[in-house]
């Protein structure tokens, strides 16, 4: 049976606790950039995505941006750069990331002003959901208020196929002037587009999944309970 | 005398569909017709060196006899030689943790992403790296070719284009690279065009 017959892969369970995959990326983030505002973009089954989290406090809920209408990772990325710019770290929504190798990631992303991309040992990453995180609250106030923690509501699309490390850091000023195609993926285009300057390379060097099947799941699973028995 | 330009290339994942380690074994097919396409790019008059660095970990894996895949990997490369559609060739057969232990190396320096095998390339070829191309499937040949001082560096776009290299001592995450990403070789050679010819 597939793993997302009945949910999105980002509301598979992690734990006992009934913890999740977006929920652990959520909890990460928020405790290793405290205060900076967070962003989920969903598409497949996000309503389930949307009775998980809505149920939070308001502070510790990110904001959600539905796609009604399959956008492609493209278009999504350019409608999110049109209200914000700047330097963002773009997470895939099914990874499941080791904490002390995501810290280190964001220690090392702040020591720079570069656009910079995680390279992995193996294994691509698919998706089927983002988290966006700004990096700089006070030019988020527009997308506050245009959206509220649900920008759109709608019948769940297709799945997005994300052809990528999974984490990355990319100033979304660049993608003012760029067009993308219906649908369109992470193309040549795009990340040529943005990627104009130097990117600067990191080396993920911890454990780090991409959730894609019930075996990687149960390996993932195994080495939180590693993590917090440590 | 050294040639005007030069382009170097990955193999798997470039020259044919990367399937894993063992590839090539049935990638000379897919290699006459890339090589061919891409020596079109610039015309029969175009003094072009091309050269293939690659890592082959098969024999490493212990899924096929060394000195068997050594000979393949030498008639092989020998065989497009003698076709005039690369120059040079230069193959890794190492890996970190080998099961076949005398191909067992962590710290050789031809393993991309070290620049063993292309600094040898440009220094045997007498190659400028200013006027080289590296095009690759992955960053790791990206890298490869930062570290022996070639500037001009096409990645291929793919699902493994970010995956590194299992391999120790090399401090990527301090290093920036201009990333230029091309959908196939196709387009990669147009590319390679235009950046050899405005050098």
């Amino acid at each position: 049976m597939p793993l997302t017959r009945d949910l999105p892969k980002p509301l598979l369970g992690l734990g006992e606790d009934g913890s999740t995959i977006l929920g652990r990326l959520v909890s990460q983030c928020q405790e290793f950039l405290p205060g900076v505002p967070l962003y989920v973009n969903i598409s497949y089954k996000g309503e389930k995505i949307l009775e998980k989290f809505l149920g939070l406090s308001y502070k510790t809920r990110p904001t959600f941006l539905y796609e009604k209408e399959l956008l492609g990772p493209s278009e999504t990325l350019k409608q999110f750069a049109e209200l914000r710019g700047g330097r963002t770290l773009i997470l895939h929504g099914d990874l499941v990331l080791s904490s002390g190798g995501l810290l280190r990631f964001i220690e090392a992303a702040s020591k720079t002003c570069s656009q910079m991309i995680v390279c992995h040992r193996k294994n691509r990453s698919e998706a089927r959901s983002e988290v966006i995180l700004a990096s700089e609250p006070d030019r988020m106030r527009r997308i506050h208020e245009i959206s509220p923690d649900v920008v759109a509501d709608g019948e769940k699309t297709t799945e997005l196929v994300l052809v990528s490390s999974g984490l990355f850091v990319v100033d979304l000023s660049r993608l003012e002037s760029y067009t993308p195609r219906r649908n369109e993926s992470l193309s040549p285009n795009l990340l040529n587009h943005i990627n104009q300057s130097a990117l600067k390379i990191y080396v993920w060097d911890d454990w780090r999944f991409a959730i894609d099947s019930t075996s990687i799941l149960e390996e993932a699973q195994k080495k939180i309970c590693e993590e917090l028995d440590s | 005398m050294s040639v005007k330009h030069a382009i170097l290339l990955d193999a798997d994942g470039v020259l044919w569909p990367d399937k894993g380690s063992g590839g090539i074994l049935d990638g000379r097919k897919y290699a006459y017709q890339s090589l061919s396409e891409l020596r079109s790019h610039f015309g029969a008059g175009h003094d072009l060196f091309v050269g293939v660095v690659t890592n082959q970990t098969y024999a490493a894996r212990s899924q096929i006899d060394y000195v068997e895949f050594s000979k393949l990997i030498d008639s092989f490369f020998h065989d497009l030689i003698s076709r005039e559609l690369i120059n040079d060739f230069r193959v890794c057969f190492h890996h970190p943790r080998a099961t076949y232990t005398p191909l067992q190396n962590s710290r050789c320096m031809c393993r991309k992403p070290r620049p063993g095998m292309i600094l040898d390339l440009l220094e045997f070829h007498h190659l400028d790296p200013r006027k080289t191309v590296m095009i690759g499937d992955r960053i790791t040949d990206m890298l490869a070719a930062k570290m022996a001082g070639i500037k001009s560096t096409i990645l291929l776009y793919g699902e493994k284009m970010f995956e590194m290299n299992e391999i120790s001592g090399i401090g990527a995450e301090d290093m920036s690279i201009p990333l230029r990403i091309s959908k196939d070789l196709s387009e990669a050679a147009h590319i390679c065009l235009n950046l050899l010819n405005n050098d």
